[in-house]
């Protein structure tokens, strides 16, 4: 895709959960370069999520071989945020301090300017004081998604993000991803299985596939940004993509009539 | 005032309002308690009633005023509140350290649980003649009773809420990579934290419980003694004055700890503070 090393590497990966018949993840090969936005896309069930929580740490893989700039990943890393499908914001803390959770080692100073920017990145400016009670779910999500931006990390995961969300909600904050992203050179990989989601916000769609969990094949998404979800090019792309989704998993057919 | 009148009358200003329902929530409570007790001082007084076994509320008044002056008042809530204070110290301290523990390490908790469970089952004043046996009948026995009436229910609530943490929170931990000890001071404990009060204000409660026991059993002071001494001097006045102080003691004691805890608690989103906010 381009010249530089990957900032991450996944070759030959697997992964089984303990007593099941089947691979949850069978040899999954994936690099992800600066400034790239993946998607990974497929129905329920086919390892997404597993995936998600192998680079970040939560779960191990059975096999393969995972490198962040070259260096084999143990565990949770430091320069890897992630973005649950809920906000999980602690709901003992006011925001700014779930915002500089992560920074606990800096100095005050620094960890309160990096928290206000992190607040400011995601247009929460103002909100440090108040309660995650208190905010509606797109804002408790922007404030999780500010909590990994303030770490700095060179690669954040996002699994189903905006799933929870009401469309209106979700659309501005795929738009306000893609803006944040536009520019930046961290990678963001992004599980979904919103179709319209993965066009709107990736430069590649990896589209995965159930039982065992394996990609499928790979969609490179060449449209200009910002996109618009009613394009004519994107709506082009969006029944190719669903034909692959398909053609990946028959459960899928239906959906992509439908 | 005529219907036509209130119908004339302009909109009442909203501060009118709030303020007649700020008197009514302070006055609700107090309704109940306070009619009965005028209403048998009524009793007493009108001739209704002779008030020797129940005496009316300004008996009772007198009586503590009377204890109060003399210093015995104050004599014996010490003596009881000393008591009570290191039971509950004892025992909720142990049951912090053994919830927690038996949460934190499944092996423990399958060695230790079971057997606290069963000994759970048998009543605690059941141990009271065994405590004499081994700690005399001084103040060891009595402590020994009243921190294994805090024990058991602190036990248990500390025990269930670590166990009831939200894994996903903790899983929020681990990706910021905090070891144990900041796994444990970071999530943990504030997790644990509403439902650790709640165990210990229950403890308390059994404290203030157990005290009347031991002191029924036998006690050169303390306001069990003045129960005890009530009723073998045929005092129903001193009875209740000594209950009276019980009730004063056990609800200001359960105050200190809530307010305590406050602080600690403001991020709480709960039913009670959506009551108290409408």
């Amino acid at each position: 895709m381009n010249g530089s090393p990957p900032v991450l590497s996944l070759r030959a990966v697997a992964h089984r959960y303990p007593g099941s018949r089947s691979a949850t993840l069978e040899h999954i090969d994936l690099d992800l370069h600066r400034g790239e936005i993946v998607a990974l896309l497929g129905a329920s069930g086919c390892g997404k999520t597993t995936l998600v929580r192998i680079l970040a740490g939560l779960d191990r893989p059975a096999a393969g071989t995972i490198l962040l700039d070259g260096q084999p990943l143990s565990g949770p890393h430091a320069r890897i945020g992630i973005v649950f499908q809920e906000p999980r914001l602690l709901p003992w803390l006011p925001v700014a301090a779930n915002v500089g959770f992560g920074l606990a080692g800096l100095g005050r100073a620094e960890r309160d300017r990096r928290v206000a920017e992190a607040l400011a990145r995601v247009q929460l400016s103002g909100y440090g004081e108040r309660w995650p009670r208190a905010l509606s779910g797109g804002q408790a999500q922007r404030v999780a998604l500010a909590r990994a931006l303030a770490t700095a990390p060179e690669l954040i995961l996002m699994d189903e993000p905006f799933g929870a969300l009401d469309p209106a909600t979700r659309s501005a904050l795929q738009d306000h991803v893609a803006a944040l992203w536009s520019g930046s050179d961290g990678a963001l990989l992004l599980v979904t299985h919103d179709v319209d989601e993965a066009l709107v916000l990736a430069d590649r769609i990896v589209v995965m596939a159930p039982n065992p969990g394996r990609i499928a094949t790979t969609v490179a998404v060449r449209l200009p940004r910002p996109r618009r979800r009613d394009g004519h090019d994107l709506r082009a792309l969006r029944s190719s993509v669903l034909d692959v989704l398909g053609n990946a998993d028959p459960r899928c057919r239906s959906l992509a009539i439908g | 005032m005529k219907a036509a009148d209130i119908a004339l009358d302009p909109p009442a200003p909203r501060a009118a309002r709030p303020r007649g329902a700020d008197l009514a929530r302070l006055a609700l409570p107090v309704a109940l308690p306070v009619g009965l007790a005028c209403a048998w001082e009524a009793a007493v007084r009108g001739g209704l009633a002779e008030g020797r076994l129940l005496p009316p509320p300004s008996a009772v008044l007198a009586t503590l005023r009377a204890l109060a002056e003399s210093g015995d008042l104050w004599h014996h809530a010490l003596a009881s509140l000393t008591r009570v204070g290191s039971g509950f110290a004892l025992g909720g301290a142990a049951g912090i350290v053994l919830g927690a523990g038996c949460a934190a390490l499944p092996t423990l908790r399958a060695a230790l649980d079971p057997t606290v469970q069963a000994l759970r089952a048998i009543p605690s004043i059941a141990w009271v003649p065994l405590f004499i046996l081994w700690l005399g009948i001084f103040e060891a026995s009595k402590i020994a009773l009243i921190a294994l009436g805090v024990f058991f229910p602190v036990y248990l609530g500390v025990l269930g809420a670590v166990l009831a943490v939200d894994r996903r929170l903790v899983e929020v931990g681990r990706v910021f990579r905090l070891g144990r000890f900041a796994l444990a001071r970071r999530i943990l404990l504030p997790a644990v934290l509403p439902a650790v009060v709640l165990a210990l204000r229950a403890g308390l409660g059994l404290g203030w419980m157990f005290v009347v026991a031991a002191e029924l059993m036998g006690a050169s002071e303390g306001l069990g003694y003045l129960l005890l001494d009530g009723q073998q001097t045929g005092r129903a006045v001193q009875i209740v004055a000594a209950i009276v102080a019980f009730g004063v003691l056990g609800r200001l004691t359960d105050l200190v700890l809530s307010a305590a805890s406050r602080p600690l608690l403001a991020w709480q989103d709960d039913l009670a503070r959506s009551q108290a906010a409408t």
